[in-house]
C-alpha cells in the first residue's frame, strides 16, 4: 500500500506538471478559463496514459509511477516547476467562502464514506475496472450486463484512483474531479458574463449543489462527468476560446456516454451565434490536442466497431429492448413525454428523496426551482448574452429529451441545465441584496437535501461508514459477504458483480454464461469454484439453476449464494 | 403578453382548481406580467424575492419529508 501511495503521488506530481506545461502553449488567455483547460488537460492526460498502459497490459502501480518519475525528471530539469503560477482565489465573502469549504469538506467525507451503490456502476461500470485492475490491462472479458460495450472514458478516471491502492477507497476522487470541472467551468461563464467573483461563486456552488449533480459526483456513474463536460465546452465557447480547443471537452465528453453527443446540438447552435466574434486561431498544438481528445472519444466506439461490428453495440437501428432498454434515433412520444412529465411533475421534486438516478424528480433541487427558473424569466429579457446562452441550453435540453427513451430516470441526462438558472440566479442577485438572501435560503435547503441519497439512509449510511475503510462494501447488507476467494456469476443482466470482487479486488469472478446444466456444471468444475452467486430472472436460466440443485451440485447457502457440492 | 394569457389559461384548463396556487408555471406567469409593470419600482427586489420564497416553500412542502425520511428524523 506504501509503495502503491508513493506511485500515486508522483505519477499525480508528474500529470500536473506535465499538464501545466502543455497549457503554455495553449492559446487561452482567460486566468478563470485557463483553469478550465487545465482540468481538461489534466483529464486528457490521465485518460492517454490508462488507456495507452491498458491496451499494452501493463496497468500496474510500479509500471505508472516509474513513468511518472522519468516524465517528473525530465519536466523538472526543464525547469517547468519554475514557472509554476497557482491561480488567484476569488475574492468572495466571508460566509460564501466558508459554505465553499464546508461543501468541499463534506464532498471528501462522502467520498470516503460512501462505498459504491448504485446499481449501473455494480452492474457494469465498475466490474470493468475490477477486470482491469485484476488482469493489469483491458479485458475483453467485462461482465453480463446488456450495457457493458458502452463508451468507458469515466472508468479510466476510475482506474486512475484505484490502480495505484489497489482498492477502491476514493474511487469517488473521479466524479468530484468532473464535479470541480463543472464549478469552474460555471464561474468562468459566469464571470464572462460580467458578473463579480462572488456571484460567479455563488453560481457555480449553486450548480454544484443541484442534488441530482452532487450525488453522482460520489456515486461512480457517468451523468454527472458528462453534464460537467458540456457546461466546460460552453465554458470554452462563451470565453472565446479557438475552436479547437472547443473539441477538447467534446471528445472526451463523447468516450463517456452518448448523451454527451445529444447535447451537443446546443454548443452548435452557441458556435453558429458567436461565429462573428473574434477568436484567437487554432494553433497546431491546440489541433493536436483536440485530435487526441477525439482519438480517446471514439476509441470505445472504434473498439466496438472492431470487436462486435457495430461501433454503437449492444444497440441497433431500433435500439435496444430488454429490461433496461434504449432508445434509437428522436422520437416525438419521448420529447413530449419528458418535457411533460419535466414540466408538469419532476421540478418539484416531490416524488423521491435525492439521489444519483433522480428517479421521478428533477434532481435540480430548490435553489433552482424556487430562485433560477425565477431568476430565468428576467435574465432572459433582460440580458441578450443569456439569451443566446438560454437558447444553447434549451436546444441541449430538448434534443436530449427527444433522444432518450421516456423513464423515471431521464433527468439524469440532462443535468447540466441547472447550470444556466445558477447563472441567472447570481445575476438577478447581484440587482438586490433582498434577492440574494431569498436565493441563499434555496441553496441551504438544497445543501440539506443533500447530505444523504435515497439509497444510503441514515441506518445504512451508519452500517457502510463504521466497517473499517479496507472492506467498507454494501457486500455485508446485501449478504453477499462470503469467505472465498473465486466466486461464479450467473446473472442475466444488471445485478452486483462489482461487489463480489471486493474493496481490494482481491476475489476472482468467473461470469458464467452456460445454456444447459452440464454446460453450467462443467465450468464451475473448470474453474474450480465453490461458489456460485445467481439471481437469474429469465425462466430458462432458473429452470437450469433448478436443475443443478436436484442434482445436488448446488446447494443454497444464503441470499443468492450456492454452494457447488 | 399573449404568450402568458395562453400560458395561464392553459394551466386554469388543465391543473385542478385546487392545485392552481402552486403550480409554478402560473406562479412565474403572474411574476413575469407583473414584472413588466414593476419593473423599475423599488418595490420590485421586495416582490421577487416574495415569489422565490412563496416557491421555496411549494418546493420544500413536497420535498422536504422526504429529506426528513432519508436522514432519519421520520419514520
Amino acid at each position: 500500500m506504501i509503495l502503491g501511495l508513493l506511485c500515486m503521488i508522483v505519477a499525480n506530481a508528474a500529470v500536473l506538471l506535465g499538464t501545466q506545461a502543455i497549457l503554455t502553449s495553449l492559446r487561452v488567455a482567460e486566468p478563470c478559463l485557463r483553469i478550465v483547460a487545465f482540468l481538461l488537460l489534466r483529464l486528457l492526460l490521465i485518460s492517454l496514459a490508462v488507456l495507452t498502459l491498458g491496451f499494452c497490459g501493463f496497468l500496474h502501480p510500479v509500471v505508472i509511477g516509474a513513468l511518472g518519475v522519468v516524465a517528473l525528471i525530465v519536466l523538472l530539469a526543464n525547469g517547468w516547476h519554475r514557472r509554476i503560477r497557482l491561480p488567484r482565489l476569488p475574492d468572495v465573502h466571508p460566509v460564501l467562502g466558508v459554505f465553499l469549504a464546508l461543501v468541499l469538506a463534506r464532498l471528501l467525507a462522502q467520498a470516503w464514506f460512501f462505498a459504491p451503490y448504485p446499481g449501473d456502476a455494480l452492474s457494469y461500470h465498475l466490474p470493468k475496472v475490477a477486470e482491469w485492475v485484476r488482469a493489469q490491462g483491458f479485458t475483453r472479458e467485462m461482465g453480463l450486463d446488456t450495457h457493458v460495450a458502452f463508451p468507458a472514458g469515466f472508468e479510466l478516471i476510475e482506474m486512475w484512483w484505484v490502480v495505484f491502492l489497489r482498492h477502491d477507497v476514493v474511487i469517488e476522487l473521479a466524479g468530484i474531479e468532473f464535479l470541480f470541472l463543472g464549478f469552474v467551468s460555471v464561474y468562468a461563464t459566469a464571470r464572462r458574463l460580467d458578473l463579480n467573483e462572488n456571484l460567479s461563486a455563488f453560481a457555480a456552488v449553486v450548480y454544484c449543489l443541484t442534488p441530482g449533480l452532487y450525488f453522482q459526483a460520489t456515486a461512480c456513474v457517468n451523468d454527472a462527468p458528462v453534464a460537467a463536460l458540456y457546461v466546460a465546452t460552453i465554458a470554452l465557447a462563451v470565453g472565446n476560446a479557438s475552436w479547437a480547443t472547443w473539441l477538447l471537452p467534446i471528445g472526451l465528453g463523447i468516450g463517456i456516454k452518448a448523451t454527451y453527443a445529444y447535447a451537443c446540438g446546443g454548443i452548435v447552435l452557441l458556435g453558429f451565434l458567436s461565429r462573428r466574434e473574434q477568436r484567437p486561431y487554432s494553433t497546431r498544438v491546440d489541433w493536436l490536442l483536440s485530435g487526441l481528445s477525439l482519438a480517446v472519444g471514439f476509441s470505445w466506439w472504434v473498439r466496438n466497431l472492431v470487436w462486435f461490428g457495430n461501433p454503437i453495440h449492444p444497440v441497433g437501428t431500433r435500439g435496444l429492448a430488454g429490461a433496461n432498454p434504449i432508445q434509437f434515433g428522436p422520437k416525438t412520444d419521448s420529447l413530449f413525454g419528458n418535457v411533460g412529465d419535466l414540466v408538469e411533475n419532476r421540478l418539484y421534486d416531490a416524488a423521491t428523496a435525492y439521489g444519483p438516478y433522480v428517479s421521478d424528480i428533477s434532481g435540480w433541487g430548490a435553489a433552482v426551482f424556487s430562485c433560477g427558473l425565477l431568476a430565468l424569466t428576467v435574465a432572459l429579457r433582460e440580458d441578450p448574452r443569456i439569451r443566446r446562452l438560454g437558447a444553447a441550453f434549451f436546444v441541449s435540453l430538448i434534443v436530449t429529451l427527444a433522444l432518450v427513451i421516456r423513464d423515471p430516470w431521464s433527468m439524469r441526462f440532462v443535468l447540466f441545465f441547472s447550470a444556466l438558472p445558477a447563472i441567472a440566479m447570481a445575476h438577478l442577485g447581484s440587482t438586490s441584496r433582498t434577492i440574494f438572501f431569498a436565493g441563499s435560503l434555496g441553496v441551504a435547503l438544497t445543501f440539506v437535501g443533500t447530505l444523504l441519497p435515497k439509497e444510503l439512509p441514515r441506518d445504512v449510511f451508519h452500517e457502510v461508514a463504521r466497517q473499517d475503510w479496507r472492506d467498507r462494501s454494501l457486500a455485508k447488507l446485501l449478504q453477499v459477504d462470503v469467505s472465498s476467494d473465486s466466486i461464479g456469476y450467473y446473472v442475466d443482466s444488471r445485478n452486483i458483480a462489482y461487489l463480489l470482487y471486493r474493496p481490494d479486488f482481491s476475489r476472482r469472478v468467473v461470469y458464467l454464461r452456460a445454456k444447459t446444466a452440464d454446460e453450467f456444471l462443467r465450468q464451475v468444475q473448470k474453474e474450480q469454484l465453490r461458489l456460485v452467486y445467481a439471481a437469474p430472472s429469465k425462466p430458462e436460466q432458473y429452470e437450469l439453476l433448478k436443475e443443478c440443485v436436484a442434482r445436488g451440485r448446488l446447494r443454497k447457502l444464503q441470499g443468492f449464494i450456492y454452494a457447488v457440492e | 403578453m399573449a404568450f402568458l394569457v395562453s400560458l395561464v389559461a392553459w394551466r386554469v384548463l388543465s391543473v385542478p382548481p385546487s392545485g392552481l396556487w402552486k403550480d409554478w408555471m402560473v406562479i412565474l406567469a403572474v411574476y413575469w406580467a407583473v414584472t413588466v409593470f414593476v419593473r423599475k419600482s423599488p418595490a420590485w427586489p421586495a416582490l421577487t424575492a416574495s415569489t422565490s420564497i412563496f416557491l421555496l416553500i411549494v418546493h420544500a412542502w413536497g420535498h422536504l419529508p422526504l429529506t426528513f425520511r432519508v436522514l432519519g428524523f421520520v419514520p
